[in-house]
């Protein structure tokens, strides 16, 4: 084999491992943040890194419709993917994202506060997902999204490969879990808030700039982060150990 | 080929050496995020602690024109605010704190046998900004217990204990409730 393409395949698979580790160990550090925050109850909520759960519900006239369904929604996430299939690997690789984000109220027993999800690391199940491609029928949501829109991908749809929608919201009512920074609510005069909650907005900039939104418990979190940071930690260190070893046998130094 | 394998293992204890300590510095940061975090709920107490002390005196001026029978409570009250301003430790405010809450149960309850009282405008809004700042050092308390709570599971679970014991961390004490606290307030009619 060629020594360049010896040389790039151990870079790669170097560069992959060290990237893993370095993942893992982010993880481990965002379960260990995660871990240590007790949970607030909204009313007396505190300046400073906060963890809330609570209901969504939509500030007065703030609301977006979702790009797809139309549906009313405070966030949504779109995300279009093509199938991409090249020799035996066939995967589907994200063509392009949109989020968008309203401000909104998080609601529990005590009281509610106000959430600008603008930088978030958003965590939701998709809502809506549908395939389309020239062997397809193209489905209606689809259909509305490219009236409305100047959809680039049009001549992929009608003659090439195939593409994967999904819509991801947030919506009044929905169940939340939110880990991020307390800071002064700038739509509130200062010493005008009738309670301390009023003046708080929870955004992004905290510890680290840890800014999360999810709707699963904070245990599946926790549990999805150690998994996280166990497969990146000992996955990436194999990763490195053999992209050394092929690189030493292929280079007959072993 | 000796040398590869020199290579190899050498890398295998790099990665070991920075996992285990990453791993380390992660339950040392996680430790002291939680030590700081129940010197920060307790500083969250105290500053409702404050203003509620703040708001005694007005109360005791509205009221005691009127609860001239009740005398006792609010001496109690006023004594209880003294020890607090001069309290120094955790201890001394909890136990002056849950004075005060006692005693003004006890005035809010009584409050109801002064029709009077009771349509004074003064006094209503005041029990509406203390029984607030009370709902708040309720929920507060609950997180400074539920922080200590924590923290103690911590330091006594592996691995962490041995990162607590080098750090010479114990536990720390809750914010308990004083058992007359917990009885009804007894109103005569």
């Amino acid at each position: 084999m060629d020594v360049l393409v010896i040389i790039g395949i151990f870079l790669a698979g170097l560069g992959l491992g060290i990237s893993l580790f370095a993942k893992g160990m982010y993880c481990l550090w965002k379960k260990h943040l995660i871990e240590t925050i007790t949970t607030s109850k909204i009313r007396s909520l505190a300046m400073g890194m906060v963890e809330v759960c609570g209901v969504v519900e939509a500030a007065k006239g703030n609301t977006l419709k979702s790009p797809l369904e139309r549906k009313r929604c405070v966030y949504y996430e779109f995300l279009i993917e093509g199938y991409k299939s090249s020799g035996e690997s066939q995967r589907w690789h994200v063509i392009d994202r949109f989020t968008e984000g309203a401000y909104f109220f998080l609601k529990d027993s005590t009281g509610a506060v106000l959430v600008e999800p603008s930088g978030a690391e958003v965590d939701i199940k998709p809502s809506y997902s549908c395939l389309s491609g020239p062997c397809r029928i193209i489905p209606d949501a689809v259909k509305g999204y490219m009236a409305r829109n100047d959809f680039p991908y049009k001549q992929r749809i009608y003659f090439s490969g195939e593409l994967r929608f999904t819509e991801s919201i947030i919506q009044p009512g929905d169940k939340l879990y939110i880990l991020g920074y307390a800071g002064d609510n700038p739509f509130v005069k200062e010493a005008s808030a009738k309670n301390s909650v009023e003046d708080i907005m929870i955004q992004g900039g905290g510890l680290g700039k840890v800014y999360f939104i999810s709707d699963k418990p904070e245990k599946e979190t926790l549990d999805k982060l150690k998994t996280k940071w166990m497969g990146g930690v000992f996955g990436g260190s194999a990763l490195i150990v053999f992209s050394l070893l092929a690189f030493m046998f292929f280079t007959n130094a072993i | 080929m000796a040398l590869g394998f020199v290579i190899i293992i050498a890398v295998i204890v790099v990665l070991f050496i920075i996992g285990f300590f990453g791993y380390f510095i992660s339950i040392y940061n996680a430790l002291v995020r939680l030590k700081n975090d129940i010197k920060k709920a307790w500083a969250n107490i105290d500053v409702l602690l404050k203003q509620r002390t703040d708001e005694l005196p007005k109360l005791i001026a509205s009221v005691k024109g009127y609860m001239k029978h009740e005398k006792d409570t609010l001496e109690a009250l006023t004594k209880a605010r003294t020890d607090f301003m001069n309290a120094k430790t955790f201890k001394d405010k909890a136990a002056a704190d849950n004075v005060i809450s006692g005693a003004l149960k006890t005035i809010f309850a009584v409050a109801e046998n002064y029709p009077n009282l009771k349509a004074n405008e003064n006094f209503m809004q005041l029990q509406g900004r203390i029984s607030g700042l009370e709902n708040e050092l309720a929920d507060r308390r609950e997180f400074y217990n539920d922080s200590v709570n924590t923290y103690n599971i911590r330091i006594h679970s592996f691995p962490d204990m041995i990162m607590a014991g080098m750090l010479k961390y114990k536990d720390e004490e809750m914010f308990k409730v004083a058992e007359a606290d917990k009885q009804d307030v007894k109103v005569e009619f």
